[in-house]
């Protein structure tokens, strides 16, 4: 495709550019737009986009300086945090596959054990849930049992905090 | 341009981004403000070339999008993109050159993402800004917003980086991924179709 050009095109362009357009053009360059199609449009095209920017910028109000520098600070860091704890969370993940992995196997092998045990738990009925209520409340006569409940107790809050601080940081 | 002086940035501006962040979170940013390691680029550096190019920057990103909040994003990720890369050989030209061309790169992936739902969207909430504007600029300038978005936003970068922001074919051809002699037909192309555009809604010049 042949662009058509201009030898005047990057003169206008830098007058365009510095703002000294139409007003400290040289009276010639002037008269040569007003003839040439190629400057006449670059003109047109560039006052047009030019008044684009102005328009765009007249009331905006960008972030301060150290804001941004500021927010990319704490971005480099918790990017440096996440690359160096990702050993540890390929560890934990790993380990919760294994675990998984083993309880599966585990399953399968005994699993005419497991399916006896949850036919059992299926008929879990009134009178095995009287007899679990009766063997709690008999074993709080027991020496001890009030350490056992508090500990059990503090094990369980605990476990809730845990996961409430968990869920609070994400 | 917002300016102030100091190296800390506006209490309420600083609230508002710190409400977004968890208790560790402002633990490692106190901690980054008194070690500023992260970065080849000092503060007061960055000031210097935050002030030189943010308004051009911000003003490329705003036209191209459409969306001031989504140019504030990107400018955000701009800078931070520049201070991670290592630049110390650069001038302040080559530094601009660069900032761009990260623009450019996050603007087309932007694009690609929203393949076919935006051509060149505008920031029409800008238009009925001010009191004085009449209905009938209003509508004007709507109407040529609209017109606008027949430009592919590939035409409306290559445009303003040539027009807007001075740059030769060279510096366009680097910060937009494309071949030098390709600059050319395609500016020319891009600069026919606006000059329609503009026909079309009744600006020949002298504006």
């Amino acid at each position: 495709m042949k662009v058509p050009q201009c030898e005047n095109e990057l003169a206008v362009t830098e007058l365009l550019q510095s703002g000294r357009w139409p007003e400290a053009c040289d009276s010639a360059l002037r008269s040569h737009v007003e003839s040439c199609a190629v400057c006449s449009e670059v003109v047109l095209v560039a006052q047009f986009l030019r008044e684009e920017h102005v328009h765009l910028l007249a009331d905006v109000k960008l972030p301060d300086a150290g804001l941004v520098w500021w927010k990319a600070q704490l971005r480099a860091r918790r990017e440096a945090a996440e690359l160096a704890t990702r050993p540890i969370a390929l560890a934990e993940r790993f380990a919760l596959a294994c675990s998984l992995a083993a309880l599966l196997v585990f399953v399968v092998w005994r699993w005419t054990d497991v399916h006896t045990w949850l036919g059992r738990l299926a008929q879990f009925g009134h009178s095995d849930a009287h007899w679990f209520l009766s063997l709690l409340l008999n074993s709080l006569n027991q020496p001890f049992s009030i350490f056992f409940v508090a500990s059990t107790s503090l094990l369980v809050l605990f476990m809730a905090c845990l996961v409430y601080a968990i869920w609070a940081e994400k | 341009m917002n300016k102030t002086g100091g190296s800390r940035p506006e209490p309420d501006e600083r609230c508002a981004a710190m409400r977004e962040l968890t208790f560790t979170e402002l633990a490692q940013a106190e901690d980054a403000l008194q070690n500023d390691a992260a970065f080849e680029m000092d503060e007061a550096s960055f000031r210097a070339f935050y002030n030189r190019t943010a308004r051009a920057l911000w003003a490329h990103l705003a036209k191209l999008t459409g969306d001031s909040v989504a140019a504030d994003d990107l400018m955000q990720e701009c800078y931070y993109r520049f201070l991670r890369t290592p630049h110390a050989v650069m001038n302040d030209e080559q530094a601009k050159q660069y900032l761009f061309r990260i623009a450019a790169n996050l603007l087309r992936d932007r694009w690609r993402r929203s393949r076919g739902k935006v051509t060149v969207p505008l920031d029409d909430a800008k238009e009925v800004s001010t009191a004085e504007q009449t209905a009938a600029s209003v509508q004007a300038r709507s109407d040529l917003n609209g017109a606008l978005r027949q430009l592919k936003p590939r035409e409306l970068q290559l445009l303003w980086l040539a027009y807007v922001e001075g740059s030769s074919h060279k510096e366009i051809s680097d910060v937009v991924g494309l071949r030098t002699v390709s600059v050319r037909p395609m500016l020319f192309r891009a600069r026919q179709k606006l000059l329609r555009i503009l026909r079309k809604a009744g600006i020949t010049g002298g504006r």
